[in-house]
């Protein structure tokens, strides 16, 4: 064994040993498609440096009580796992085979990191994102030429994934010994950087091994690139209710900070900035953090990046249109009729006569809320936070008495936050904050308001349909038209960075 | 029962044709309602039977309405920017919810492809100026990331300076007309790397290649960080080919603005360009197979993007 400290990266062929918690937590989280696709993959030509198998030429000695007979050669190993795959069968066949047969002697880090991605692609909601944005920081010697649009000028960070993969590399190996993998997906526009941290100052295979004995620290950090934004999304890879520990948090800070200097280029520095957005959903992060059309164009906005608002330009035709529309609120109406049907509803019959009311209600949130919000749309925030900023609705007479009592409860407020453990959240009034609070006249209580379910804004809209909430009163955060997760309003408004919303 | 799936086949023929014919019926009174004179005409013959079910004013409005959009799809067609109006639904929204829309068509090989919106209210600027100044500020907008928004917006829609005593010098029209160009570029890039795919038979190679099964989730972009000594086989089945033929293009990607163009060959060169928004290639480097540059095909691959392939295969 090696006991010189080293400053490579862990590389793709280390294998850990089947035992290992990492190898025991992905693999029989993956269903029997997953696996077998897998398997295939690694067995492919290009795959087969990282992800050696146990072969009958690697077998010193007869061993009468193995449960698999190694096969003679890769092709014959790729048969039997196109046989696998052809045949119906239980995961646990298939599971089976790969950890104490074909990969007894240990699994990969390819091949870890390839089935936590799998893992990830068949599960969009198993981890938490938090969406930032690589920002330029303005160069102060030529500020006019970054702003410049000419012919060749480009303003999103070039992404180039082996200049990012050495630069990130040479940030962190002083720091931490990791591995890494970075894949373009095919089926969606992005591309995935895991990282696997190895707290050692050695990369070689034995102390991958040893490093099992810490329990709670997660060990991967996952990046997500949408292709052509300047976002960024990133994630812990932890269980569900796994509590992340200060160690494992901080490593990912580091990787985290190192991201940004991996992108940069002299003359053009980039930060990382927070967007205010976290969600577990990746397709939501896609549509409010994403490439395309719907960045800044949430809730109510959403019919202008569909083609429901405009028509094409020479599309002439006027009278199908009324068709069209009948269609789309009858379907609209069986959905919401199967989601009330549950105990302790009235009966169908009631739901299917429509009143005016209802009618018109349901209008209101087709006004307000667009396409969007649809229960089971895949889109769905967990949770939305607001901090109301405006003063307290209050009579004319008594407004010098609250104000007054305003003041200390605030303060009050401020200090039992210093007084509670843990991280301060983002939603706390800031000393700024609360200088312009003194300034209003009125009293302006500190009220935070949560949102919290599987599909907040669906759910905003079902109220609204139902009358619960005013759709013509309500404010517009609460469409999801801010496209943010945490924010603090201000005038009924959230309040927003100056500049263009969504870019 | 076999004639299950037969009735199952003849509703769904049956739906289909129903679409179609309903599609043709709405083609034929669009094309009825744009009659000229049409309501005139309507007027001055009264249908002397009583079949017609209609009153006048529906048959007044659905004319109205045929003739208005009309009219405003070729002013659509025609200018490519256009404006409109919106109403914000939101109660707290500022000005009163009043909202100016701004349409942009982008029209490509006689169709038009796609339509972006910028939607822009008129507020009080934030500054405690002497007097108080109102300017343009997007409130939403649908236009792409790879788009430098920002920048135009700094360019043409500056809303005074940070001093406050910068002149308010807001230009719609030029904003308008340079945001079209970049979002028009774009799309041109688009086609013309669909084409470029086209060309070097990449479009419809692909359905083939999926269904093998093997289909990789993604590609593994640093599958070359390892260590052990030998060189991993990128490409598979391809090594025979290398002998006997000249090299074939395996692939050409591109990033989602269409800026920087990959071309891989299956002798595993490969080249990189990097196109101008006016479609230009302007630089290129190619690398054989061992990693020395290829300094004379780089050399043919500057011009025109549109003519790459050819270029480089000549």
């Amino acid at each position: 064994m090696a006991t010189a400290l080293d400053y490579k990266n862990i590389p793709h062929s280390h294998r850990l040993p089947v035992s290992h918690r990492e190898v025991q937590r992905t693999f029989p989280k993956l269903s029997r498609q997953s696996l077998v696709s897998l398997a295939q993959q690694w067995l492919s030509k290009k795959n087969r440096d990282f992800c050696r198998p146990y072969l009958l030429s690697d077998r010193a000695d007869e061993d009468d009580e193995e449960l698999y007979e190694p096969a003679q050669s890769y092709e014959a190993l790729q048969e039997i796992y196109r046989e696998l795959a052809g045949r119906k069968g239980g995961r646990r066949e298939v599971l089976d085979r790969i950890l104490e047969g074909d990969w007894r002697k240990g699994v990969s880090m390819y091949q870890l990191a390839t089935a936590e991605i799998q893992y990830l692609l068949d599960h969009p909601n198993a981890l938490r994102w938090t969406a930032k944005r690589l920002t330029k920081i303005p160069n102060a010697r030529s500020p006019v030429t970054d702003m410049e649009v000419t012919n060749d000028s480009d303003h999103l960070p070039r992404f180039q994934a082996q200049t990012f993969m050495s630069n990130l590399a040479k940030e962190l190996t002083p720091l931490m010994k990791a591995h890494y993998l970075i894949t373009r997906i095919k089926t969606s526009p992005v591309t995935i950087l895991r990282v696997y941290i190895h707290d050692s100052p050695y990369s070689n295979e034995a102390s991958l091994v040893i490093d099992s004995n810490s329990t709670d620290s997660a060990k991967a950090v996952f990046f997500v690139w949408p292709n052509g934004s300047p976002f960024v999304y990133s994630s812990l890879a932890t269980l569900t209710g796994q509590v992340v520990g200060d160690d494992g948090r901080h490593l990912r800070d580091i990787v985290q900070q190192a991201i940004p200097k991996a992108f940069s280029r002299p003359s053009a520095r980039y930060q990382l900035t927070n967007t205010n957005f976290t969600t577990k959903s990746l397709d939501a992060l896609l549509t409010y953090r994403g490439p395309g059309k719907s960045n800044a164009a949430a809730g109510g906005w959403s019919i202008f990046q569909d083609h429901s608002f405009s028509q094409n330009a020479l599309d002439f035709i006027t009278t199908q249109k009324g068709d069209g529309q009948d269609k789309a609120s009858g379907n609209k109406s069986n959905t919401n009729g199967e989601s009330k049907a549950g105990p302790g509803r009235p009966k169908r019959p009631l739901d299917n006569t429509e009143s005016p009311g209802t009618k018109r209600r349901k209008e209101v949130a087709a006004g307000r809320f667009g396409t969007s919000a649809q229960p089971n749309d895949g889109q769905g925030l967990e949770r939305l936070e607001v901090r109301i900023d405006d003063p307290f609705p209050s009579t004319s007479d008594d407004s010098n008495m609250t104000h007054l009592d305003g003041d200390t409860s605030n303060i009050d407020a401020q200090a039992a936050n210093r007084m509670r453990r843990g991280r301060p959240s983002l939603l706390d009034r800031t000393a700024e904050d609360l200088e312009e609070i003194q300034n209003e006249d009125g009293w302006v209580p500190n009220v935070r308001v949560t949102f919290q379910g599987t599909h907040v804004f669906a759910g905003i809209r079902q109220l609204v349909e139902e009358g619960i909430v005013d759709g013509e009163k309500m404010p517009g955060w609460m469409t999801g038209e801010a496209g943010v997760t945490i924010g603090a309003v201000r005038e009924g408004r959230i309040r927003s960075k100056e500049g263009v919303p969504g870019v | 029962m076999a004639t299950y799936e037969q009735l199952d086949a003849d509703i769904s023929d049956l739906h289909t044709r129903i679409n179609t014919l309903k599609a043709h019926r709405a083609n034929l009174s669009s094309v009825l309602l744009s009659q000229p004179h049409l309501a005139a005409r309507l007027q001055t013959q009264p249908s002397p039977s009583t079949s017609n079910p209609d009153p006048p004013e529906v048959t007044q409005k659905v004319i109205t309405q045929q003739s208005r959009r009309n009219l405003e799809n070729i002013h659509r067609a025609c200018v490519g920017v256009t404006a409109y109006k919106v109403s914000d639904p939101d109660p707290h929204a500022q000005d009163h919810g009043n909202i100016l829309g701004v349409r942009i068509d982008v029209a490509l090989g006689g169709k038009f492809v796609e339509t972006y919106h910028v939607l822009l209210n008129y507020i009080q600027n934030s500054s405690e100026g002497e007097e108080k100044k109102k300017s343009l500020r997007i409130h939403k907008h649908t236009i792409p990331a790879c788009i430098p928004l920002q920048h135009l917006v700094n360019r043409w829609l500056q809303a005074g300076g940070k001093d406050g005593e910068m002149q308010v010098h807001q230009n719609l029209i030029r904003f308008g007309r340079s945001l079209r160009k970049e979002l028009v570029s774009y799309h041109l890039r688009q086609q013309t790397l669909h084409h470029l795919r086209t060309e070097a038979g990449l479009e419809h190679r692909n359905p083939n290649n999926d269904d093998v099964g093997i289909a990789a989730t993604g590609r593994v972009l640093n599958a070359f960080v390892s260590d052990d000594g030998h060189s991993s086989d990128t490409e598979e089945a391809e090594d025979e080919d290398e002998a006997s033929n000249p090299a074939r293009i395996l692939d050409i990607e591109a990033d989602t603005a269409v800026r920087q163009v990959t071309v891989t060959w299956s002798s595993r060169t490969t080249a990189v360009v990097c196109i101008s928004k006016d479609g230009r290639v302007e630089k290129a480097v190619c690398r054989t197979k061992n990693g020395s540059r290829d300094e004379a095909l780089s050399r043919k691959a500057i011009g025109p993007l549109r003519g790459l392939v050819r270029r480089l295969v000549a």
